[in-house]
């Protein structure tokens, strides 16, 4: 049950720094630690272990830097989308969050891709903490991944029936965890694809 | 209800967003998992005063079942009763009602926090009927006895109990955000941050210490499932895999959390130290201040847990230091407290025994760990029962003084009524009793030499001079149990039949008792209340009252 119409709230915050706003920026600072303890455990085991220089060769770096540029193209419609919603330009916006969803599973297409050959030619996680660590990770981000396109889908569903006005302010909100999503990333390819 | 709604059962009761009900659920969901834990105590303790007999109501404590009870004891108090009942219970009820606002930031998300600890119970309650039983690696599920069930036979049991501390640890990641987000945009006017009680504060410091410590451990969940799902080996030396990285990253959380355990116990404890002793709380800011700085050093300390492990031994001293020098904010916070019993009125009513006995034992809990941080002797007690007395002696006191003493403070907010004196003083008396027959037993057997996480002491004839004292401490224990009969019925007789409650019976200053007594949804009728001055306004010299609401009637 939500609050009752006709009593009144009080805002105590920042001017500016909604709930929502607020809320989605400690989410973001819970995750980087999330992350900072996995690249962390990463780095220290890499350095380690020169040798993994041998296994990371074996990565598909066409497949890892095209998926590197979908992801660039897929955050700056984000933004396109974001810009579009705080202007109320809500039809721009949802053509742009469509074009998000749709590089985004393009993104995950190459990377099914890449796991398919990778499974094929017998490398799966178990083939050694290289692999393990690798598809732990790409796998973790792939998840984000599919949170992203659910959140962005939901508010494309919200514009197609019309109900985005009232929550616009949320589309900026994903677009601000989209980006998280995709600095991950751009700490990830490097670790795993070109540290050779 | 009281603006015309009107709810059906299971959207008041259940599934409900209302800051107050789930702030009841956690409760319940506490007290309920706290007689499991209360029931592996039993046996863990009948097996160490009696080994090899059948214990009654469970059967023979064999080996393999005590490390699964042990495994169960640790992971039950600490993330299904004591993050609960002091992080998420308190947060929960307090927060919105202390702070002026009608409900948290994001109820539904509340809601969900609820769900997830809940489920994350419910998955450990049915890893005790997966083939092999329950994890028996040890609550900190050190590698590789947890990463492979080669070494304890349990694999179904650890997948279980890894997903349900994931589940337990995002609900209070998210309950965190949530307290957050509520006490930044939600106050009422006049609500500045200099006039937040201890209460709020401490919660704070207790959900942000908890929000960046938890996420490595999380990545270290993912990666000890993956071992023993997927065999891969990130913990397995066979493998290639480095064990200590699981202890570094579980204790980088693991230290930390006894202090998410602590400060909520400390804020609390506070504000009923200044309603029972009429008197403001002593070094208001010089204790927000130790607070910042606990919070800080407590993520450099984590390695005094692993002196014993196999730690570089350069880096022991470090580490004893950090220990060594957390211990001054925490006394300074203490010692404020003690400061303000010094000339006061005192009030010996119930929710301030709770707090005496938190002050008596914790101390000893915290000396002791002085001890334990210094390097040189850790690595001769580190194994032994001192260690055991050690944490008991911190994290019981933290628990439980600090949870009933919030039960018996704000039992009249919650439902309206009172609980019964005599049965809940004769509570309070044989919890302190008990509870320090059980463990200062333990600290004289730790220095003798006796190693914990063994299952049957007779099997070791040097510890048979300890038998006495075993015994000792283990009636202690089952008597500490039996005890808590005594607040059971307390708590269910006087939330149904107790006398009525006041809206203030304390004259307190704090929100809270500004609204009615069990507040309604929504917490404070039309209007929001103003604050117009700061919580601890007891016994100011020229005023006629003793106390000052901090709410104006607007």
């Amino acid at each position: 049950m939500e609050k009752s119409a006709g009593m009144e709230t009080a805002y105590s915050g920042p001017a500016g720094l909604t709930p929502g706003r607020l809320g989605i920026w400690i989410l973001i600072s819970s995750e980087i630690i999330l992350f900072g303890g996995l690249f962390g455990s990463y780095i220290l085991f890499r350095m380690a272990h020169p040798e993994w220089a041998e296994e990371s060769r074996r990565l598909n770096l066409l497949a890892g830097t095209f998926n590197t540029l979908i992801l660039f193209s897929s955050n700056f419609f984000m933004m396109k989308a974001s810009a579009a919603a705080e202007k109320d330009r809500l039809d721009d916006s949802k053509r742009y969050m469509l074009y998000t969803i749709g590089l985004a599973v393009a993104f995950l297409g190459v990377k099914a891709f890449e796991y398919a050959t990778e499974f094929g030619r017998g490398e799966n996680p178990a083939s050694g903490n290289f692999w393990s660590f690798y598809f732990l990770m790409t796998g973790i981000h792939a998840f984000h991944i599919l949170g992203g396109i659910a959140a962005i889908g939901l508010l494309c569903a919200k514009a197609l029936r019309g109900t985005l006005g009232p929550v616009k302010g949320r589309v900026a909100l994903t677009g601000l965890y989209w980006s998280f999503v995709e600095i991950v990333w751009i700490f990830l390819f490097p670790l795993l694809y070109l540290m050779v | 209800m009281e603006q015309g709604h009107s709810q059906g059962f299971w959207s008041k009761y259940v599934f409900s967003t209302d800051h107050k009900m789930i702030g009841k659920q956690f409760l319940l969901l506490s007290i309920a998992m706290a007689l499991f834990g209360g029931y592996t105590a039993y046996l863990i303790r009948w097996e160490v005063a009696y080994p090899n007999t059948p214990a009654p109501f469970f059967g023979l404590v064999t080996p393999d079942k005590y490390n699964s009870i042990i495994t169960l004891h640790g992971t039950i108090m600490l993330f299904f009763v004591g993050m609960p009942l002091l992080a998420a219970f308190p947060s929960n009820f307090l927060i919105p009602l202390m702070v002026g606002a009608r409900d948290m930031a994001f109820p539904r998300l509340n809601m969900a926090s609820f769900w997830l600890t809940f489920s994350g119970a419910l998955l450990l309650a049915a890893s005790l009927f997966v083939p092999g039983g329950p994890a028996a690696g040890g609550w900190t599920g050190y590698a590789p006895l947890s990463a492979s069930s080669d070494f304890t036979g349990v694999k179904w049991g650890v997948v279980l109990w890894l997903l349900s501390l994931a589940l337990a640890f995002i609900s209070s990641s998210l309950g965190g955000l949530n307290y957050l987000v509520t006490v930044v945009t939600h106050r009422a006017q006049g609500m500045t941050y200099d006039r937040l009680p201890m209460t709020v504060w401490m919660l704070l410091a207790s959900a942000v210490t908890f929000f960046l410590a938890v996420g490595p451990l999380i990545a270290a969940v993912f990666m000890l499932l993956m071992d023993n799902l997927l065999q891969t080996g990130f913990f397995l030396p066979a493998k290639g895999g480095e064990p200590m990285l699981w202890e570094h990253l579980f204790w980088f959380f693991g230290h930390p959390e006894v202090y998410v355990l602590f400060f909520p116990t400390l804020g609390m404890s506070l504000d009923i130290l200044a309603v029972f002793t009429r008197k403001p709380v002593f070094g208001y800011k010089l204790i927000l201040g130790s607070t910042g700085v606990a919070v800080a050093l407590s993520f450099v300390v984590w390695a005094h847990h692993m002196f014993q492990s196999g730690l570089n031994p350069a880096l022991a001293t470090p580490f004893s230091i950090t220990t060594i020098v957390i211990s001054v904010p925490f006394a300074l916070i203490i010692f404020s407290m003690y400061a303000m019993l010094r000339h006061s009125a005192m009030r010996l009513e119930m929710p301030l025994l709770w707090v005496l006995g938190f002050l008596a034992t914790f101390l000893i809990g915290g000396l002791t760990g002085i001890f334990l941080g210094s390097a040189a002797a850790d690595i001769y007690l580190h194994g032994t029962y001192f260690v055991v007395a050690h944490f008991h002696y911190t994290l019981f006191p933290s628990v439980f003084f600090g949870g009933f003493a919030a039960v018996y403070y704000w039992f009249p907010k919650m439902f309206g009524r009172k609980l019964n004196e005599t049965l809940g003083r004769i509570h309070i008396a044989l919890t302190f009793l008990c509870f320090n027959a059980t463990f200062w037993p333990l600290f004289r057997v730790g220095v003798g030499g006796m190693v914990r996480r063994i299952a049957d002491p007779s099997f070791y004839p040097q510890y048979q001079v300890f038998a006495g004292w075993n015994i000792f401490a283990s009636i202690a224990a089952f008597s500490l149990i039996a005890t808590q009969s005594l607040f059971l019925w307390n708590f269910v007789l006087s939330a149904l039949h107790g006398p009525k409650a006041d809206a203030n019976p304390y004259r307190a200053n704090t929100l809270e008792w500004s609204a009615a007594s069990p507040p309604p949804h929504g917490n404070w009728g039309e209007k929001l209340p103003v604050v117009t001055c700061g919580p601890y306004e007891y016994s100011k010299p020229g005023e006629a009252e003793d106390w000052k609401p901090q709410a104006q009637k607007a």
